[in-house]
């Protein structure tokens, strides 16, 4: 018996399901904390130096194309200026039906910014590091975002200086989702190929390419309205029950540096 | 004094496993460099002798992961312990091609373990998170080549960095 347990393999794996068992427990949150406030500072220093080299070499590399891009954003800047002014004449509907009606308006949520510190990404999962945790009001399951609501995915563990983000391109995250446009619902999901793909959409649903698709709200796990993409190929077998359709996403999740937390 | 220098590579692999290497993701994968430090750790010093570093590094990867505590670990165990039996019942000498293609296996080993025990977390209920992938999904299997060819063709760079900073090694 006592030759088994000094077997290097046998040894290794009890310490190691010795360690899942505190973990589970709790008693290893303390240690973790420390490590992770220990090589927060490496891991900072390191990802910015990175995502920065990243950068510049992306952009050197795409300098041909600047020119296309700088005539695409000038076209999308004047749509969304004419949307824009749309938009503002019915806020001020909005604000005076709300008057009339004496209805309250919505709570701006509270959130918390974090700066991105890492991210994993393998075959079985795609998430990020941030360097908020529970001290700073970081709950497990929250949703997280950039800046204009664009959905980035949801908090799966959090440490006192640090916390974990699944992000939605992760091949085990699933989204509520709804298609603005036609009020059609449907299950946001990705593959390893970062892939994201609204599913679940009955056939006959009118939907097309171009249209956006934002957070339903429905199952709770994220607020109603925050923008995912916008819908960039529809993929429709007659015979299958459902349709889906490929989205590009509107986050840039490879250059990510600061995020919000819903509190 | 090696020992330390041993651990401190482990943690800065780990550290660069998060923040340096997704920004060579091809198609969302990255190289192992922890699996790759590991098992050359398992290959040229045996397992008997290092085992404890290689639960190290996988205690390393689980805290930085957003997996399950210890799926990682588990994995990286198994699948240094294989390539250990492997390479010590049918290879005599450690060649470059040998420990190339005992990278690669492993890292398709270390794909299939990984697999398996999330599943297998799930279904014990240590791990709340559903896992949804199917094995035997193309996109799965691809994916694990890809990561193995990766993984090999950054065993190939070490082996050039070796070879710029101790020559001498080459030389004999």
């Amino acid at each position: 018996m006592k030759r088994v347990f000094s077997h290097p393999f046998i040894l290794s794996l009890l310490i190691i399901v010795g360690l899942i068992f505190l973990n589970s427990q709790g008693w290893l949150k303390f240690s973790q904390d420390i490590f992770f406030s220990l090589t927060a500072s490496v891991q900072k220093i390191s990802y910015q130096f990175s995502s920065k080299v990243n950068q510049m070499t992306g952009s050197l590399i795409s300098l041909n194309r600047l020119n296309q891009e700088k005539v695409r954003l000038a076209e999308e800047n004047k749509e969304l200026s004419s949307q824009l002014v749309q938009l503002k004449e019915a806020a001020r509907e909005n604000e005076f039906l709300r008057q009339q009606l004496s209805v309250s308006s919505p709570e701006s949520p509270e959130l918390i910014l974090a700066g991105v510190i890492g991210c994993n990404s393998s075959f079985l999962e795609k998430t990020l590091l941030i360097n908020r945790g529970s001290q700073d009001g970081v709950k497990e399951g929250a949703a997280v975002i950039t800046a204009g609501n664009f959905l980035v995915g949801q908090v799966v563990e959090t440490n006192n200086s640090s916390s974990k983000v699944r992000l939605i391109l992760d091949p085990n995250s699933r989204v509520n989702a709804l298609v603005q446009e036609s009020g059609v619902t449907g299950l946001v999901k990705s593959n390893q190929w970062l892939n994201l793909t609204i599913d679940f959409i009955p056939q006959g649903e009118n939907i097309k390419e171009g249209q956006t698709v934002v957070t339903s709200g429905l199952a709770g796990f994220f607020p109603a309205g925050l923008f995912i993409g916008q819908i960039s190929q529809i993929i429709s077998i007659d015979v299958e029950i459902f349709q889906k359709a490929k989205i590009k996403p509107a986050v840039d999740f490879e250059n990510l540096e600061k995020v919000f937390v819903f509190k | 004094m090696k020992t330390f220098l041993i651990i401190l590579g482990l943690l800065l692999a780990a550290v660069s496993q998060t923040t340096v290497l997704p920004f060579l993701a091809i198609s969302g994968i990255v190289p192992n460099l922890v699996l790759v430090l590991t098992l050359l750790l398992v290959i040229f010093r045996d397992f008997k002798k290092t085992w404890w570093l290689v639960i190290l590094g996988g205690l390393f990867l689980d805290l930085f992961s957003g997996l399950s505590f210890g799926l990682i670990g588990l994995s990286l165990l198994t699948t240094a312990y294989f390539i250990s039996r492997f390479n010590q019942s049918i290879f005599p000498e450690a060649k470059f091609w040998i420990v190339l293609f005992l990278i690669g296996l492993a890292s398709l080993f270390y794909g299939l373990v990984l697999f398996g025990l999330a599943k297998l977390f799930v279904f014990i209920n240590l791990s709340q998170q559903e896992i949804y992938l199917s094995l035997l999904s193309l996109n799965y299997l691809v994916g694990l080549l890809i990561s193995a060819f990766y993984n090999m063709a950054f065993l190939i760079c070490l082996y050039g960095i070796k070879k710029i900073f101790y020559p001498a090694s080459f030389s004999k």
